[in-house]
């Protein structure tokens, strides 16, 4: 080469270096001395893959990636070109450590968001990860196709939006929302959005979506199940008052004059606060009673008939054998909180009671009828309400609501209907297993 | 004490217990009883009570509709609430026009005070109205 080519060569600002045919350096411009801190010199007659770190056939491509190792052993990214020359070849290098650094971290990034198992989501230009798929069931080619709001559980559709119209004047948020599953479920997510800028303009909402299903189930049923306590304190607190409210001043009444139907009275007043007390332990074992299991309805049943059988009671039963139902060790309370009712609040000498259990469609009815005064048509959905309140007995009776709590546990159901010609009939469904 | 007033007093409590208790403590009056709101509605009406000792939690009518319902119609009815929730409900039955709240469980004296005292308020008034 001769001296003018050699510092034109020398001159570029380029990574260049000459090799002969066995890749062994005769040259290379200021730039490669820069990047390799080593002197021309030095290099001259040292192999390249002492400097250049590549796969001997990759001179066989056109462009290729090498590793580089600086004078101070530091590392450097090189996309190189290898072109063969008359007696050996020359490599034209690009340091590209930096883009490739960049492109490591947007992968990193895109892993992030591909793997995520909350959803990330950017609207206005639509983008969302794939658990939002995972999650609530659908293909990318529903969402393209399906509007937004369709996936919104419909009352929760206006907090939504006002919401999303709060992030785009700019604002930070974070909100509860229930969003529906292709199959659907309703299914809870904890929101938290903010506003996707673009040089400084709002362009769109950015956020996370989490699905809090689980945690939210529990949450209801906490509070459900302190709504429970409450119902059963208040009742309790309540009645209790009104007994020892009667049996204070019965007892002062005593000491003026010890009549025996005074005492009666405070015997009466006394059971009831037991019973009261008894139907509390019963609501508060409702309340812990098992996971839902086959049960024997009719082995169940006849228990409860045997236990209410007395002087002055008919009962005509047709229970047929190894009925199994959906339910759980409490299903006892329902039938005898229906049957004792029966009898209780029964005005005729002799109380009678017809049970008969039909199965149909995979459902079991059990009817219960009885000779009693019947329930008015205006009772005959507030008997099963937490709190109602017998109007001859003036106590809270928690009986038939237990019933109720226990039936739509169950996925069944209880009504009350007319008996022909005189009382009612309590009409139980369960689902038979 | 002692001698057979023709004070009127309206009971009105669902717990039949409650309401003879009271009958029996306060025999020296003229007592009428009503087992929920409507009742005593129609008891007010044909009585014209001097007194009513009203329950809360009542079906049908509770205390306090009740007591609204009375006041409405006899303004110068005088109401005592008689609770087991003398803070929470109490308060509203005194909202609605309530004079007193007697809370629950009362013994027999506390019972004979109030009444008493409620009921010479009135004798007062009335002798005052005569001269």
């Amino acid at each position: 080469m001769n001296a003018r080519a050699d510092e034109i060569l020398r001159s570029l600002p380029l990574i260049l270096i000459i090799t002969d045919s066995k890749l062994r350096i005769t040259g290379c411009s200021k730039e490669a001395e820069r990047l390799f801190q080593k002197r021309e010199e030095k290099l001259r007659g040292q192999n390249i893959t002492s400097i250049l770190l590549f796969d001997g056939e990759a001179t066989k491509q056109q462009v290729f990636i090498a590793e580089g190792m600086k004078g101070d052993g530091q590392k450097v990214v090189l996309e190189c070109r290898c072109a063969p020359i008359a007696d050996g070849f020359v490599f034209a290098c690009r340091d590209v450590t930096k883009e490739i650094a960049e492109i490591g971290e947007l992968q990193s990034y895109k892993q992030f968001f591909f793997r995520s198992g909350d959803i990330l989501f950017r609207f206005g230009r639509v983008d969302i990860n794939p658990s939002f798929c995972n999650i609530l069931g659908y293909t990318m080619g529903d969402l393209i196709n399906a509007a937004f709001q369709q996936l919104i559980y419909p009352e929760d559709l206006q907090k939504a939006i006002d919401e999303i119209s709060k992030v785009l004047k700019g604002e930070s948020t974070k909100f509860e929302l229930r969003l529906l599953s292709k199959d659907g479920c309703i299914l809870w997510f904890e929101v938290v959005a903010w506003p996707w800028m673009e040089d400084s303009v709002p362009a769109g909402v950015e956020g996370i979506l989490r699905d809090i299903t689980e945690r939210k189930s529990r949450e209801l049923e906490l509070e459900r199940r302190a709504k429970k306590l409450e119902v059963l304190n208040r009742v309790l607190r309540h009645d209790l008052s009104n007994y020892l409210t009667a049996l204070r001043n019965y007892t002062e009444l005593v000491r003026e004059e010890a009549k025996t139907e005074y005492f009666e009275r405070m015997d009466d007043i006394i059971s009831r606060a037991i019973e009261l007390i008894n139907e509390i332990r019963s609501a508060e074992e409702v309340e812990k009673a098992e996971q839902l299991k086959p049960v024997n309805l009719s082995e169940v049943l006849v228990k409860e008939i045997d236990g209410i059988r007395g002087p002055n009671v008919s009962i005509t039963a047709v229970v047929p054998e190894n009925i199994i139902v959906l339910a759980n060790e409490m299903l006892h309370v329902v039938f005898s909180n229906i049957l004792r009712n029966a009898i209780i609040h029964n005005d005729k000498e002799e109380k009678k009671i017809w049970v008969t259990v039909s199965r149909e469609d995979g459902w079991v009815e059990v009817r219960i009828a009885d000779n009693g005064p019947g329930i008015p048509d205006e009772f005959k959905e507030e008997i099963f309400k937490e709190g109602f309140k017998g109007e001859k007995t003036g106590r809270t009776g928690l009986g038939l609501y237990l019933v109720k709590t226990l039936m739509e546990r169950y996925g069944g159901g209880v009504a009350v209907e007319d008996n022909e010609p005189e009382g009612s009939v309590f009409v139980l469904k369960l689902k038979e297993v | 004490m002692g001698r057979k007033r023709r004070v009127r007093i309206l009971i009105v409590d669902d717990e039949p217990a409650i309401r003879e208790v009271m009958r029996l403590i306060l025999k020296n009056y003229e007592v009428v009883e009503a087992s929920n709101g409507i009742e005593a509605l129609k008891k007010c009406e044909e009585f014209k009570p001097d007194l009513i000792l009203m329950d809360i939690m009542m079906p049908r009518m509770n205390g306090i509709e009740a007591t609204k319902a009375i006041l409405e119609k006899f303004p110068d009815a005088k109401i005592v609430a008689v609770t087991a929730y003398a803070t929470h409900k109490g308060k509203e039955m005194l909202e609605a026009g309530a004079v007193d709240i007697l809370e629950k469980p009362f013994g027999r004296k506390k019972l004979e005070e109030l009444v008493e005292s409620l009921v010479s308020d009135k004798e007062k008034k009335s002798k005052k109205g005569k001269k």
